[in-house]
């Protein structure tokens, strides 16, 4: 998933709303010490885009750990602590999701899920880390995130570097294909999941004829598929967008080219089947599941839809999931202190959430993350056509 | 590399040689007898693409039924609707311009090209847009080289045109009046010939054949961008200068001659090359061969 930023003008709206925030929460704050809790509540800031373009997604997100707090607290909280999330809107603004963080560290709350946009991820886990907040990420893929040494922060959806590793095991071990040509848009997010594709094909065994940048606004790639085609590969890899990958599929099918096509989430979407229209049939896509893609979700979507009426969007699962792994690390760490509860992550093991299994490697990523490939369909739709978590299907 | 590698790649270089080619004649037919580069054919050239994206979403479901139809009303009504902008490019950006010194109608035809690229880039909001599959994808093969069908037909189509056009300039009274006014424009005026309509329809006939090259290039590439004027605009006039600008055969020469070389460029240089070599040439030809592979005028070989 690639990061999105609006522009700056919102930024007083930001300072105004999270100062209106923090108003609102010291009264909130002041209110619940006449209610009879035996333990303080374990506070979980949530900062998505409930609002603007990305809306759809920080709203669905907002629902998803809304319910897992809800049925957490339900059963009594987590060892006596109830849960309380205090939502900030990011607007999918930077400025204004650096706002949101500043809000969290006022509050003293327990730990972070958010922030949606890697973009404004970045800069928070920088500011959450000087205050030893614990953060988890369940949308953010850009691989920046987790590389910048800092303890407190974890990621349980995938990172775009994972997708090049599913598509190497999908084409070597699946497809049982030993050689393939990469090619990429010579744009960050492309070259990286193209590369990952092609160390790990070549760490499987397989063959990399060809390693090929095009730029992003060609539309004519015959000659580069001509030579393609006397190489003679088993597959074709892109990482990239649209519409060079529509146009890559549609002119290999054109030279007879008929080997797989294979691509990434960047692709995946209406717009690749418009472009490269019957060609694209077939194609495979790597991508982060949706929720009701996933065995492990069918409770969850049920309930979700049960409850607010609609589908749950891409990553709701994942935030899902943050509420109920944080849950986990406060009953291992046996404390709501921000500073247990990263010790706590750190040594999740096994976690098996609506989204899969959560192990966290050395930098907090999920060393189990879900990506699955999907298969184009006639007509342009998508489905599941092979799932690693279930290998050998 | 294979000698099947090398026949098709030259396979490749004619089939988009060919939609240079036809871009490359709204150059050269109005070069020849105005003595303009009218940089507003590359705009030209998307609008017409863009126009067959807005006619085949009007035919709608009978474009799916009956594509080929579908694609030759698209052929001729955007041609038309393009020629009658071509009109208007004329009308407003240039005639009131044919007494001033030579830069200034260039510089106006440039504005042009902005202006019209921009208008598309506001009303579509730089989103790619796309036309629907005509023809099959499922190549023939002929002997050691495979070939769309889309492809042939668009190599066929432009190459036919392309003739009708020489034919059209060669053997028609209006056609001999361009060949007139190219010789001498006073004089021609002074034969009775109507100077300001002749000049008028070879911008129109010029623009109708850069609407048909982006119609054609909407079906074979199956996706529009509002930018594609620009780097198709100048790959024409290369095609239109290597073949001898003013020279209307040339056009056809000039437009095979760059999509084949762009075509093998790629054998040796890195494919990101491919659009740089592109203007070498074009910077070759001025150095070398400033008056291209076919020499000059129209009208000095007519």
């Amino acid at each position: 998933m690639t990061t999105q930023t609006m522009g700056n003008g919102l930024r007083w709206l930001g300072v105004l709303g999270a100062t209106a925030g923090l108003a609102l929460l010291v009264a909130a704050c002041g209110s619940p010490s006449t209610t009879t809790a035996p333990k303080p509540q374990l506070v979980i800031g949530f900062a998505n885009p409930i609002t603007g373009a990305e809306a759809t997604y920080g709203v669905s997100d907002l629902n998803a750990v809304n319910m897992a707090a809800d049925q957490i607290n339900a059963q009594g909280g987590v060892a006596g602590h109830k849960i309380k999330i205090i939502s900030c809107d990011t607007k999918a603004d930077p400025a204004t999701g650096i706002a949101c963080a500043h809000l969290f560290v006022s509050d003293n709350v327990n730990a972070v899920i958010g922030f949606f946009n890697s973009d404004i991820s970045i800069p928070a886990s920088g500011i959450l880390h000087a205050a030893g907040i614990p953060m988890v990420s369940g949308a953010s893929t850009n691989p920046q995130l987790t590389l910048q040494g800092f303890k407190n922060v974890f990621r349980i959806c995938g990172t775009d570097n994972f997708q090049g590793q599913v598509e190497a095991d999908f084409v070597y071990n699946v497809l049982h294909i030993k050689t393939a040509v990469a090619i990429n848009d010579e744009e960050t997010y492309g070259q990286g999941v193209s590369q990952y594709f092609v160390s790990n094909f070549q760490k499987l065994g397989g063959r990399i004829l060809s390693q090929q940048g095009v730029q992003a606004t060609t539309t004519d790639f015959t000659s580069l598929l001509t030579q393609i085609k006397s190489l003679n590969p088993g597959a074709i890899q892109f990482g990239g967008f649209n519409p060079a990958a529509g146009l890559l599929a549609k002119q290999a099918k054109e030279l007879g080219i008929n080997v797989p096509f294979i691509s990434d989430d960047g692709t995946i979407g209406p717009l690749f089947y418009q472009t490269g229209g019957t060609a694209t049939v077939g194609a495979y896509l790597s991508s982060e599941p949706a929720p009701q893609d996933l065995a492990t979700a069918k409770g969850f979507v049920s309930e979700y839809v049960s409850k607010f009426g609609n589908q749950p969007t891409e990553f709701a699962g994942y935030n899902f999931d943050c509420v109920h792994v944080i849950a986990q690390a406060v009953l291992a760490a046996n404390s709501i202190a921000p500073a247990s509860i990263i010790k706590g992550l750190a040594g999740i093991h096994d976690y098996h959430g609506v989204t899969g299994v959560v192990n966290f490697d050395s930098v907090g990523n999920n060393i189990t993350p879900q990506y699955l490939i999907y298969r184009v369909q006639p007509g342009g739709g998508n489905a599941v056509d092979w799932n690693p978590n279930t290998k050998g299907a | 590399m294979s000698l099947q590698e090398l026949l098709q790649q030259i396979v490749n270089g004619l089939v988009v040689g060919s939609v240079y080619g036809l871009v490359a004649l709204g150059y050269t037919m109005v070069y020849g007898i105005v003595r303009l580069i009218n940089f507003a054919q590359g705009a030209l050239f998307e609008a017409g693409a863009y126009l067959g994206v807005a006619i085949f979403g009007l035919l709608g479901a009978f474009a799916t039924h009956q594509p080929l139809v579908g694609l030759l009303i698209a052929l001729v009504l955007s041609a038309l609707l393009t020629g009658g902008l071509a009109y208007v490019v004329e009308r407003v950006a240039y005639r009131p311009l044919r007494n001033a010194p030579p830069l200034a109608p260039l510089v106006s035809s440039l504005a042009t090209f902005f202006l019209i690229i921009s208008i598309i880039q506001v009303i579509t909001g730089a989103q790619p847009l796309n036309y629907p599959q005509v023809l099959s994808v499922t190549p023939w093969t002929i002997g050691p080289v495979t070939l769309a069908p889309t492809s042939l037909l668009i190599a066929v189509v432009a190459i036919l045109l392309m003739g009708g056009i020489h034919f059209y300039v060669q053997r028609t009274k209006m056609g001999k009046a361009m060949r007139a006014i190219a010789v001498n424009r006073n004089a021609a005026a002074l034969m009775g010939i109507n100077t300001t309509w002749v000049v008028t329809f070879t911008f129109m006939l010029g623009g109708a054949m850069a609407a048909v090259a982006g119609v054609l290039f909407g079906v074979e590439y199956g996706s529009v961008t509002y930018n594609m004027g620009e780097f198709y605009g100048l790959v024409a006039f290369t095609a239109a200068v290597l073949g001898g600008i003013g020279n209307v055969p040339g056009a056809l020469v000039g437009g095979l001659t760059v999509g084949v070389l762009s075509s093998f460029a790629t054998i040796f240089l890195p494919n990101q090359w491919q659009e740089a070599i592109v203007f070498a040439i074009l910077i070759l030809v001025l150095a070398l061969r400033p008056q291209g592979i076919l020499g000059e005028r129209v009208a000095e070989r007519a």
